[in-house]
């Protein structure tokens, strides 16, 4: 190297600029969205003096999603063309995501909330009460299926507002169903015929083993739709830990409800074992054709790009002492209780709940929506496939939203039902009072506390 | 000027002020070569500051803290502390934790150690193993644990086909709550070839003129290996096992790719709870106290070992 510009000297620069990158680094970051300015950002009319107030709204990462999403967002601002919704990605645990946001100081103003944390998110005060908003407006709640509303009442507070709901139907595999000449299962949730054992002979009949073909899968997380239809829960009281919230899934009727599961697999073997299940879903498995039935919420719009065969929806069959039932899941959205646009935050509520909005999202096969009457139009019912709409909306009325409250409590239970799920344990009965005694653990944990 | 002429105090003035100039330059000179040394060295320095120093003290204020990030922190004391030693999940953590170093960390250094002996030969065919065995320990990752994933599984995995070869109906594996551990152990042994390579390392520093004089006496293989290679070698092994507990005690990728902390606990890692405590659960405060009974428990036992090194470990250099 030259004198003048020695290898010292050339290592002094060196070191300078990575310091300086490293302190640069270190510098907080401007608010961004996780998706590309082109997606995310909707082009509004621009305002009367140009200014645009940039609302965030979180949306998960799956295609049809955010498409839907953006859409709804531009329609939006159709109405407000003041404001810019920008949509804030968020992948894998959505609870997590959204808590890291708030806790790195870049909160997002509207946030989406699934029912299995949006009370934890209640409690730690992240939520605003809506109450005043909807007295102001005189908002009308009466359209909405009142479930979906009820499950945001959290301590007397109204902490987010419903936007979709999903119920449960089985969906079926039409062509597996020509081939081993088994007539389509019913459409009507009041079939009483339709129940566990006409579901294990049709199974039964639709499993090929030398196809790796299996009659029915269910995914652990499905189990409590078996569980509801014996009028068991969970939980004693679902949304706020109380002294007296306690674990009451050890009972006969919920073990008959998991025996039932276990059974699936063990006894009849018309679904996938656990280890089998373990590295292929049987999301995976109905999408490529080897699961004939696989009960599955109305978020369909995975199950639209199949080429390979056609398919349709069933009820849920019910035990034959019990009756229809499905869990309502829900999505609602709420607004971050230290937003500082809250006032277009609840203008961007109420407008996903008008009819437009609801039946788009519908249209796209995402899910059912929490205004009732689009679920009674025929955009709705003849939005196919699939061809029977009918049954997601024949169970709103014995939906019911599932146990949840301020701390995910079956992280504790999961452990050990994990011996049942894996068939190394077999004492049902003995399976569920470990599992009740570790919610019951965890129930007094977060009572201990926050006292 | 005439330096006869000069008188004697002159000079000696004269020399003290070149001396002054002399020390003054040289303090100048090793100032700037001081400070050029701390700038090469700035980048490191503030990020060891930034992200290790400052998170290290600022945890042991929120182990006396409640809080989960999102809403005020609030003083608790100790409590989180007591909190942890009620704890059944903790006790099982620990359980687990220790479970994995005592059965994974022999058996894995063993393993390295009759590899080493194995490979410790200067021809191509050796040269050849020794890439072998030490390339799965250069894959690592996620990626590594699902695969395990795959192998493991009691349908399809390529375990349980190969002992079915035999006859052999191979157990659940990750879905079994007594079998999943050891199938962790199992999985370990995949990065046993870096420790192979330490070991070889330190059987080729051993000179040879301690086993050609045994042979003279009469030494047989055994009685070699004993005497001579064990002992040459105890500083190389005390370093691997030193760095084999720390890393045993932080396990945690593993487990939560792999399992979950399950099936029932049974792989439920030490780090594994932590990181849910934190992350899952977002109970800060909490994580914070069981990552600093973590640097404890290490501390105490790396000092042990130091301790009692003093009677096995030999060093050449007579340390």
């Amino acid at each position: 190297m030259s004198k003048y510009f020695s290898r010292r000297n050339f290592l002094k620069l060196a070191a300078v600029s990575a310091a300086g990158t490293v302190l640069a680094s270190c510098a907080p970051a401007p608010a961004a969205t996780q998706a590309p300015a082109s997606e995310a950002t909707v082009a509004s009319k621009p305002a009367a003096n140009g200014q645009k107030t940039v609302l965030r709204v979180v949306s998960g990462n799956d295609v049809t999603e955010i498409e839907i999403r953006t859409q709804v967002a531009k329609m939006f601002g159709i109405v407000r063309p003041d404001v810019d919704v920008q949509m804030d990605i968020v992948s894998g645990d959505r609870a997590q995501s959204q808590l890291t946001m708030i806790a790195g100081g870049n909160p997002p103003d509207v946030l989406y909330l699934n029912d299995n944390f949006q009370y934890a998110f209640a409690s730690k005060g992240l939520l605003t009460d809506v109450n005043p908003y909807i007295a102001k407006d005189k908002f009308d709640l009466s359209p909405y299926l009142k479930e979906a509303v009820d499950a945001n009442i959290y301590k007397t507070q109204m902490t987010a507002m419903p936007f979709e709901v999903a119920t449960i139907g089985v969906v079926y595999n039409k062509k597996l169903f020509d081939d081993a000449k088994v007539p389509y299962p019913t459409s009507d949730v009041s079939d009483k015929t339709w129940n566990w054992d006409a579901l294990i002979d049709v199974a039964g009949k639709l499993t090929d083993p030398s196809k790796n073909q299996f009659g029915f899968a269910m995914d652990s997380w499905m189990i409590p739709n078996w569980v509801e239809s014996f009028d068991q829960r969970y939980l004693s009281n679902n949304k706020e830990i109380t002294t007296d919230t306690h674990a009451v899934i050890n009972n006969p009727k919920t073990a008959e409800a998991f025996q039932f599961w276990v059974d699936l697999a063990e006894k009849y073997k018309v679904s996938p074992s656990a280890a089998l299940s373990q590295e292929i879903a049987g999301f995976d498995r109905f999408m490529s054709g080897k699961v004939a039935m696989y009960p599955y919420g109305r978020w369909l719009n995975t199950f639209r790009q199949i080429r390979d065969f056609e398919w349709d929806v069933t009820p849920l069959p019910a035990p034959k002492d019990g009756h229809p039932a499905s869990v309502l899941y829900i999505l609602n959205y709420g607004i971050y209780s230290k937003s500082q646009k809250k006032d277009i935050a609840w203008e961007f509520q109420k407008f996903i709940l008008t009819e437009p909005p609801q039946t788009v999202n519908v249209l796209a096969g995402m899910a059912v929506a929490a205004m009732s009457s689009v679920n009674q139009s025929n955009d709705f019912l003849n939005n196919a496939p699939p061809q029977h709409n009918k049954v997601y909306a024949d169970y709103m009325p014995v939906a019911k939203l599932w146990d949840s409250n301020e701390i995910d409590y079956m992280q504790y239970a999961n452990q050990t039902l994990g011996d049942l799920f894996s068939g190394k344990r077999t004492d049902v009965t003995g399976v569920l009072k470990d599992a009740s005694d570790g919610i019951d653990r965890a129930l007094t944990e977060y009572r201990t506390q926050n006292k | 000027m005439d330096q006869s002429s000069i008188s004697t105090a002159d000079l000696a003035s004269k020399d003290a002020a070149d001396n002054q100039l002399l020390i003054a330059s040289r303090k100048k000179r090793k100032f700037k070569e001081n400070l050029e040394g701390y700038l090469y060295a700035a980048p490191w320095l503030i990020g060891f500051f930034v992200f290790t120093l400052t998170p290290f003290f600022s945890s042991i204020w929120y182990s006396l803290n409640r809080w989960d990030m999102v809403t005020d922190i609030k003083f608790i004391g100790f409590q989180n502390y007591t909190d942890m030693f009620k704890n059944d999940v903790f006790w099982k953590s620990n359980s687990v934790t220790i479970r994995y170093v005592l059965m994974a960390l022999p058996a894995g250094l063993v393993l390295a150690m009759l590899l080493a002996l194995l490979v410790n030969k200067q021809n191509k065919i050796m040269m050849f193993f020794r890439s072998i065995f030490f390339l799965p320990s250069v894959a690592s990752g996620v990626a590594v644990y699902v695969l395990w994933r795959w192998i493991f599984n009691p349908e399809f995995g390529l375990i349980n086909y190969l002992l079915s070869i035999f006859g052999i109906k191979g157990p659940n594996w990750l879905l079994s709550s007594d079998w999943a551990l050891p199938a962790m152990v199992i999985m370990s042994f995949w990065g046993v070839g870096g420790t192979m390579l330490i070991y070889l390392a330190g059987l080729q520093s051993v000179p040879q003129h301690l086993y050609e004089a045994a042979e003279i006496d009469g030494a047989n293989l055994m009685q070699r290996f004993w005497s001579i290679t064990l002992p040459m070698m105890s500083s190389t092994i005390f370093f691997t096992m030193v760095i084999g507990i720390i890393g045993g005690l932080q396990s945690f990728t593993s487990s939560f790719v792999m399992t979950g902390g399950g099936p029932d606990y049974a792989t439920y890692f030490y780090g594994l709870n932590l990181y849910l405590e934190a992350f899952h659960n977002f109970r800060m405060g909490y994580a914070s106290a069981l990552a600093w009974v973590l640097f404890v428990v290490v501390l105490i036992i790396t000092l042990v070992q130091f301790k009692l090194a003093g009677r096995w470990v030999y060093y050449e250099a007579g340390e």
